[in-house]
C-alpha cells in the first residue's frame, strides 16, 4: 500500500493523552468538505479540548483531494493522507490512525450524518467507557426504512449481546487502545463496536440528532437488504461460529436430518402398508436430500469444532484488564 | 521461587465474600507450611469485588488479582487462573464460600498419593432438593455414563490438579465441567473425595437450570471428541460406509427392477446416488479431520500420556 502523507504543522500536535484525533475517511460519498470541516471544527473547538483533524482520501477522489489541499494551503490545520488507490473505509481509518497522535480517536463521515453541534455530547459520555457510539435519533427516514433498521439491529443485538442500534452511523469516539488491538480490514469498520465488545471494551451508545442535511435516497434500494444479510453472516462468523461451531451446526444439522428421516419414514410406511409406489413420489427424493444435507451440516460442524478444539490453547477467550501483584 | 501450590478462585459480584474467603484460605494453608499463592480472577464484576480484592492484595503479596475487562463466564475465568498460576499443584474453588478451604489439605494428600486430578463431592449438598439436587444427580449420572469417567459431582468447583496436566487441556466455552473427562484423553488418574458444602451466605446463585441445554450439547461434543481423539477417520468412515452400502443397495434394487418398458426407476436410482455422494463427502471430511488432527494438540495430549509416569 502506498500512502502519501502531508503532515500538519506541529503547533497543534499536543501529545497529551487527551488530545482528540479526528479521522475523516473520504470515500465515494462526500459532501462539501470545506463546510463540513468548519462545522466539525467549530463543534470540537467549543469543548475546549485540543484536537487534530486527519483526512484520509481513499483513492482518486480528485475533487475532494484538491479541495482539502487548497484548504491546507490556505493555512487550515489538517493532516492529509491519500491512498494511491481505493482500499476501502476500514483501511482508510487504519492509515488515519497511524497519523493520529491523540489518546482519543473520533471517526466522522465526510458527509452529513449527525448534527455536528451535538458532537460534544459524545465526549461527555466517554467517561470511563472505552467507546461511545452515536445513534442517529430521532430518525427522519421513511417508516419502511425505520422498521427494517429496527428489525436488523434487533437480530444483531440478539446475536452479539451488544447494545447497538445504528451500526451504519460512523460517528464513533473511542480510546486509542481499541485500534491498537483490533485489526480493521475489508468491511469491518462497520462492526467496530461489536468487535470492541468482543474484546471486552466498555461501550455506550448516545443519541445524536440526525443531520437535517443528510441527503440520501429516503427509501433504501433492494440492494441494502442483501447487504444486511451479508452483514449478519459476517457477524455470525466473527462472533458465534468461532466459539462453538457444533452447538449451531449440530442443532441445524440434526433438525434437517430429522425432517428428512420423517419424510422418508412416512413414505416407507405408505409404500409398505398402503402400497403407494415410491417411484412416483418426488417427495422421496426431497426426504433423502434432507437426510444427506443434515449429515453434511453436522460433519462440517464437527470439523469446525475439531479445529477449535485443537487450537483452543492458542485462542484466548478472555481479555485481562489488570493484574495486581 | 515458584510456589508449590496455587489456589484459583473465580469471582463474579462477590464483594461480601472476598474478605472472609481470603481469610479462610490463608487460615487453611498457613499451618501446612508450604509455599503457596492465591489467584482471584475478577470476572468483570460490577460491584466492589475488584477494589476489595486489590486492597487485600496490597497487604498480602501471595494474593494476585486478575481483572477481566468484562464478564466472560466461569470457564474463561478458570482458564485465566490456570494460565497465570505458577504452582505445581493447582486448586480451584468457588468464590461464594460454598466450598470450605479447610478441605484443601485432603486434596493435597490425594495428589501426593499419585492422583492427577482430585474432584470434590458435595455429599451433603445444601441446596434445594427439587430444583438443584435432583437435576444435578441425574445430570452427573448421564455425564458419567457418556464420558466414561464416573464422577458423582461434576458441578463441584473444588478440585485439585497437577499443573502440567491441566495446562495442556484445551479449555473453552463451558468446558470446565468436563475437565476430568477431557484429561482422560491423557490417561490421567482421577480421584474423588467428600467435601463440606455450606449454603450460600451472600449474594445469589449465578447459574440456573437454563444451562442444561448447553451442558447436553457440550457433552455430545466432548463425547464425539473423545471418541475421535485417536482415530478421527473412523467415525466418518463408519458412517460413510453405512451410507455407501445403503446407496449401493438402493441403486441395485432400482436398476434390477426394470419397468415393463425397460426403464430404470429414476426416483430410487437418484436416491441411491445421493447416498453414494454422501459417503464420498464423509470420506473427504474424514481426511480433512485427519489433517487437522496431525497439526493439533491431540498429539500433545497423547504425548502427555507417556510422560506422566
Amino acid at each position: 500500500m502506498s500512502v502519501s502523507v502531508e503532515p500538519q504543522g506541529t503547533a497543534m500536535k499536543k501529545t497529551g493523552t487527551e488530545t482528540i484525533s479526528v479521522i475523516v475517511p473520504v470515500t465515494e460519498r462526500y459532501d462539501d468538505i470545506e463546510s463540513m470541516h468548519r462545522e466539525y471544527k467549530d463543534a470540537l473547538a467549543g469543548t475546549g479540548r485540543s484536537f487534530e483533524m486527519i483526512y484520509v482520501v481513499d483513492g482518486g477522489f480528485r475533487k475532494a483531494y484538491l479541495e482539502l489541499k487548497s484548504m491546507k494551503e490556505k493555512g487550515e490545520k489538517l493532516t492529509l493522507v491519500r491512498h494511491s488507490r481505493s482500499f476501502g473505509e476500514a483501511v482508510a481509518i487504519t492509515s488515519g490512525f497511524q497519523q493520529a497522535s491523540g489518546g482519543i480517536i473520533l471517526t466522522l463521515p465526510a458527509y452529513h450524518q449527525v448534527d455536528a453541534a451535538e458532537l460534544p455530547k459524545l465526549i461527555e459520555h466517554l467517561d470511563d467507557n472505552d467507546m461511545v457510539v452515536a445513534r442517529r435519533w430521532p430518525r427522519r427516514d421513511s417508516k419502511l426504512n425505520q422498521w427494517q433498521t429496527r428489525l436488523f439491529h434487533a437480530i444483531l443485538r440478539k446475536m452479539t449481546g451488544t447494545i447497538c442500534n445504528d451500526i451504519g452511523c460512523s460517528v464513533r469516539l473511542f480510546r486509542r487502545k481499541i485500534l491498537e488491538e483490533i485489526d480493521l480490514y475489508g468491511d469491518l469498520h462497520r462492526f467496530l463496536p461489536i468487535l470492541s465488545h468482543k474484546q471486552g471494551f466498555r461501550i455506550r451508545e448516545t443519541d445524536l440528532k440526525q443531520s437535517s442535511k443528510e441527503s440520501r435516497v429516503r427509501t433504501y434500494p433492494f440492494g441494502i437488504y442483501i447487504r444486511r444479510m451479508i452483514d449478519l453472516l459476517t457477524v455470525f462468523f466473527l462472533i458465534k461460529f468461532t466459539k462453538k461451531p457444533l452447538r449451531f451446526f449440530g442443532l441445524t444439522g440434526s433438525a434437517v436430518l430429522l425432517v428428512g428421516l420423517a419424510i422418508t419414514a412416512y413414505l416407507v410406511v405408505t409404500r409398505l402398508f398402503f402400497d403407494v409406489g415410491l417411484s412416483d413420489r418426488p417427495l422421496f427424493l426431497i426426504g433423502i436430500l434432507f437426510v444427506v444435507l443434515g449429515l453434511q451440516i453436522f460433519a462440517i460442524g464437527l470439523i469446525g469444532e475439531i479445529i477449535i478444539f485443537t487450537h483452543a490453547k492458542e485462542i484466548k477467550e478472555y481479555h485481562v484488564d489488570e493484574i495486581i501483584n | 521461587m515458584n510456589p508449590e501450590l496455587s489456589v484459583i478462585v473465580p469471582l463474579y459480584n462477590e464483594e461480601e465474600s472476598v474478605g472472609p474467603l481470603h481469610e479462610a484460605i490463608v487460615g487453611a494453608l498457613n499451618p501446612l507450611g508450604m509455599e503457596y499463592e492465591i489467584l482471584f480472577v475478577d470476572d468483570g464484576s460490577r460491584d466492589e469485588t475488584f477494589r476489595k480484592a486489590s486492597e487485600l492484595a496490597m497487604k498480602d503479596l501471595r494474593l494476585r488479582v486478575i481483572k477481566f475487562r468484562r464478564n466472560y463466564g466461569q470457564t474463561p475465568a478458570m482458564a485465566a487462573g490456570f494460565d497465570h498460576a505458577r504452582g505445581r499443584i493447582l486448586i480451584t474453588m468457588d468464590g461464594d464460600l460454598q466450598n470450605d478451604p479447610a478441605d484443601i489439605p485432603k486434596f493435597l494428600e490425594k495428589i501426593a498419593e499419585g492422583n492427577d486430578i482430585v474432584c470434590g463431592w458435595r455429599h451433603k449438598r445444601q441446596d434445594k432438593l427439587i430444583s438443584r439436587k435432583i437435576p444435578s444427580i441425574i445430570a452427573n449420572r448421564i455425564i458419567g455414563k457418556i464420558t466414561g469417567v464416573p464422577i458423582k459431582d461434576n458441578g463441584c468447583s473444588l478440585k485439585a490438579y497437577r499443573a502440567d496436566i491441566i495446562k495442556s487441556v484445551p479449555l473453552y466455552s463451558d468446558m470446565h465441567r468436563f475437565i476430568p473427562a477431557m484429561t482422560s484423553l491423557a490417561g490421567t488418574k482421577v480421584a474423588e473425595i467428600k467435601v463440606n458444602h455450606r449454603a450460600r451466605q451472600f449474594g445469589v446463585s449465578k447459574y440456573g437450570i437454563s444451562r442444561a441445554y448447553k451442558v447436553i450439547i457440550d457433552l455430545l461434543v466432548i463425547k464425539t471428541l473423545l471418541a475421535f481423539s485417536s482415530k478421527p477417520m473412523h467415525l466418518f468412515a463408519a458412517v460413510g460406509m453405512v451410507s455407501m452400502v445403503l446407496g449401493g443397495s438402493i441403486l441395485i434394487v432400482a436398476v434390477s427392477r426394470l419397468y415393463p418398458g425397460g426403464n430404470v426407476d429414476f426416483m430410487l436410482a437418484s436416491g441411491g446416488l445421493l447416498f453414494l455422494i454422501l459417503s464420498f463427502f464423509l470420506l473427504l471430511a474424514g481426511f480433512l479431520c485427519e489433517l487437522i488432527n496431525k497439526t493439533g494438540s491431540f498429539r500433545s495430549l497423547a504425548h502427555l500420556k507417556i510422560t506422566v509416569e
